[in-house]
């Protein structure tokens, strides 16, 4: 089974041109997610996580809908089959 | 005829202009939605390597390079200003780009906020943090200004590679003799006015300082409150402001053929940062700060209420080098003793600005 990831329009230039990739399931948490993304497409992760593999202060994260900040974070729980959903917050000016 | 080639970097984007048969060319703005920092030209290479460090507000910070002149921009995969694990941080911005000696053709360095060195040896592709001076034991001192808290300013001694210089705010000057393994500041002579010590051993908030072209130990400085020259590479400073207007302000360059000539941009005071008397005005000398002058005329001369960032001034590397300055209200300047011409207009703020003739 796979955990599919919707890239937003602005990091598609990192993933091939793709709006959604695919990433190896089997029990893993968010921060597995963007692990097994980083060995794959490396210039993509760097734009969610910093290197200390933080989330991004203005990059906001759900999980089939549910933003990571009400669960556990990137200690989240990600069953086979979920959507990863990253979605640039509302900031700048 | 020679070429000039510009970058300005911006709050939001880089701009990149050529002047070709005396009028300029400016080149529609690159990088949208991304503050650049820092941009440099590596003028070491037959085409010149060019830099910018951009940062999303979004997507987080990036050293992108271009090696034809802009037409398109490149990266690594992996970042390529990172913090090793063990230092428990994360990259905020890269702040300055400087390249190294015409002797080590592939040595760039980073300055980085928060405030840390880092070395290419790649040409300027990837880079390694400078352990020494990160692991330096003043380091919890220093402190962040309004702006972050970065390296900002690096000066290779144009003679001597085992010895370099960097600034930062705050914390001030430090320097190396021993090729970086070991740093110790070098701030004898410049006040803070804003730590109970008028002349404290560190924690100066030094705005930018800048190489003189003749005097491989001389050095200029404008710091925060004050005009400073160095007669032996920063071991000790002496007060050049009489004859400005105002000690205040952001950036000091250095003609980097002239020696003698050095150009700041003054403000009234920290706690009034305007013009005096709200005038756009360039001060410059040409004896290393005995005496100052206005430079050039055509600059606005009166409602001029916005300011100079502290690397959105330089020059190009001309005989007689061209100056360029850009403002937080989006302008965009050359000129010199012959007087100023508007570049550009209703720009984002810029924030870095670098030129280099292209032979």
């Amino acid at each position: 089974m796979t955990i599919t990831v919707l890239v937003p329009g602005a990091l598609a230039e990192y993933s091939g041109g793709l709006r959604q990739v695919t990433v190896p399931g089997g029990g893993t948490t968010v921060a597995g997610v963007f692990d097994r993304l980083a060995a794959d497409l490396p210039a993509l992760e760097r734009r969610i996580r910093d290197e200390r593999t933080g989330i991004r202060r203005h990059v906001n994260i759900y999980i089939d809908g549910t933003d990571i900040r009400t669960l556990s974070g990137t200690e989240t729980s990600v069953p086979d089959g979920a959507t990863v959903h990253i979605i640039a917050a509302v900031s700048g000016g | 005829m020679t070429d000039t080639l510009l970058l300005a970097g911006t709050r939001k984007g880089l701009l990149l202009a050529r002047k070709r048969g005396g009028s300029w060319h400016v080149e529609p703005l690159a990088l949208p939605m991304t503050a650049v920092y820092a941009v440099a030209i590596d003028t070491r290479r037959r085409t010149p390597r060019l830099f910018a460090s951009a940062t999303s507000e979004h997507w987080g910070p990036t050293i992108l390079h271009s090696d034809d002149l802009g037409a398109s921009w490149s990266e690594p995969d992996h970042a390529p200003v990172a913090f090793p694990k063990d230092a428990d941080t994360a990259l905020a911005r890269t702040w300055q780009i400087q390249p190294g000696r015409p002797s080590e053709p592939d040595v760039v360095y980073a300055g980085v906020e928060p405030s840390g060195l880092f070395r290419s040896e790649d040409g300027g592709l990837t880079y390694e943090l400078v352990r020494p001076l990160w692991d330096h034991p003043h380091r919890a001192d220093w402190t962040p200004g309004a702006g972050g808290m970065a390296v900002h300013t690096i000066l290779p001694h144009p003679a001597d590679q085992a010895r370099m210089l960097v600034a930062m705010s705050t914390g001030g000057v430090y320097r190396t003799f021993d090729g970086g393994a070991s740093w110790s500041p070098a701030n004898t002579g410049i006040k803070t006015t804003f730590l109970p010590e008028l002349y404290p051993e560190y924690g100066q908030c030094v705005h930018k300082a800048a190489q003189d072209a003749g005097d491989g130990d001389r050095l200029y400085l404008q710091n925060h409150n004050g005009v400073y020259r160095s007669d032996d590479w920063g071991g000790t400073w002496i007060s050049i402001a009489d004859g400005l207007p105002a000690e205040f302000g952001f950036p000091v360059v250095a003609d980097p053929r002239r020696p003698g000539h050095a150009y700041v941009f003054p403000l009234v005071s920290d706690g009034f940062r305007f013009a005096p008397d709200y005038r756009c005005r360039v001060y410059g000398t040409a004896d290393a700060g005995k005496s100052w002058s206005e430079i050039g005329g055509g600059l606005p001369t009166s409602g001029f209420y916005t300011t100079v960032m502290r690397d959105a001034f330089t020059t190009d590397d001309a005989d007689r080098a061209g100056l360029y300055f850009g403002t937080r209200s989006g302008d965009l300047y050359a000129g010199g003793a012959e007087g100023w011409k508007q570049m550009a207009a209703n720009l984002p703020d810029v924030l870095s600005v670098r030129a280099a003739v292209l032979e």
